[in-house]
């Protein structure tokens, strides 16, 4: 079949109303599924008397839309958390998920020596962030260098890095960066930032 | 019946800044059809130590880093 034709056996799997609705069902081996679009309510319809769709696969290379209303782009996978310079470690586990523009991440990250690596950030974020700065959330905390009685960190903008902030007394102000890393730190944490 | 993985250096990106972020595909095929991936992505910010960065990657951080895009983005770092 070239493209732009149908074959005469398969025109039951396809019907076009005057409308302008598309209606795809497949051979009468398989009735108990049909895709509609749009239906009349400018929808994407999938029915049958077993109704399913296994997914909306979007390409492995993100085609951007400007378009505010376009979801554009789906990924998920992993990542390293760093500290950087000679830092060695016990854990590093790192999840990512993007949809369209936003990312969601989350880490787990157990530092064994610190070494020269920097004691205010953590590295190594999957994609820039871009727009502003982030909020993120501990969950966790561990073997800090420094006491404190409030921790959590914002994504940098334009960046791949997340900066430390703390308060190491109740009502005291807020230390940033806060320099609190050090040799068997262990810190949870996610955030969620827009990409470019 | 083969399984079969293989790691791929699938996408290499880099920002206005000169972060170089980059994704290795993990893939597994039977018989030579793809029938499942994954992915890891690891970003390095400029002038950041490449040890153990595959050799591709490394050749795009050399080219994109140079000394006014460093001087650039550390300046952008110092900034509170």
């Amino acid at each position: 079949m070239a493209n732009g034709t149908i074959a005469a056996s398969q025109l039951e799997m396809l019907s076009l109303s005057g409308a302008g609705i598309i209606t795809i069902t497949p051979p009468a081996t398989n009735t108990n599924r049909a895709i509609t679009l749009p239906d009349a309510a400018g929808a994407l319809v999938v029915s049958g008397t077993t109704p399913s769709l296994n997914g909306i696969t979007f390409p492995a290379t993100q085609v951007p839309s400007a378009d505010a209303n376009t979801l554009d782009d789906y990924e998920e996978g992993t990542w390293t958390p760093v500290v950087g310079g000679t830092a060695t470690y016990t854990a590093q586990v790192g999840t990512y998920t993007k949809v369209g523009r936003l990312m969601t991440v989350r880490f787990r990250l157990v530092i064994n020596s610190i070494g020269t690596g920097t004691n205010n950030q953590i590295q190594g974020l999957p994609i820039a962030a871009s727009g502003g700065v982030y909020p993120g959330n501990f969950g966790y905390w561990g073997s800090l260098a420094i006491s404190v009685n409030y921790l959590a960190f914002y994504v940098n903008t334009d960046s791949t890095t997340m900066q430390l902030v703390a308060t190491t007394a109740s009502g005291a102000t807020i230390t940033v960066p806060f320099a609190g890393l050090g040799n068997s730190t262990e810190i949870v944490g996610s955030a969620q930032y827009y990409t470019a | 019946m083969a399984l079969t993985e293989t790691k791929v250096i699938d996408q290499i990106t880099v920002t206005e800044n000169g972060i170089v972020l980059y994704r290795e595909a993990t893939r597994i095929l039977k018989d030579g059809d793809q029938i499942a991936q994954t992915y890891h992505r690891t970003s390095l910010t400029p002038a950041q130590d490449l040890t153990g960065v595959p050799a591709n990657v490394v050749a795009i951080c050399n080219a994109a880093w140079t000394a006014e895009v460093v001087a650039a983005y550390q300046a952008q770092v110092a900034m509170p």
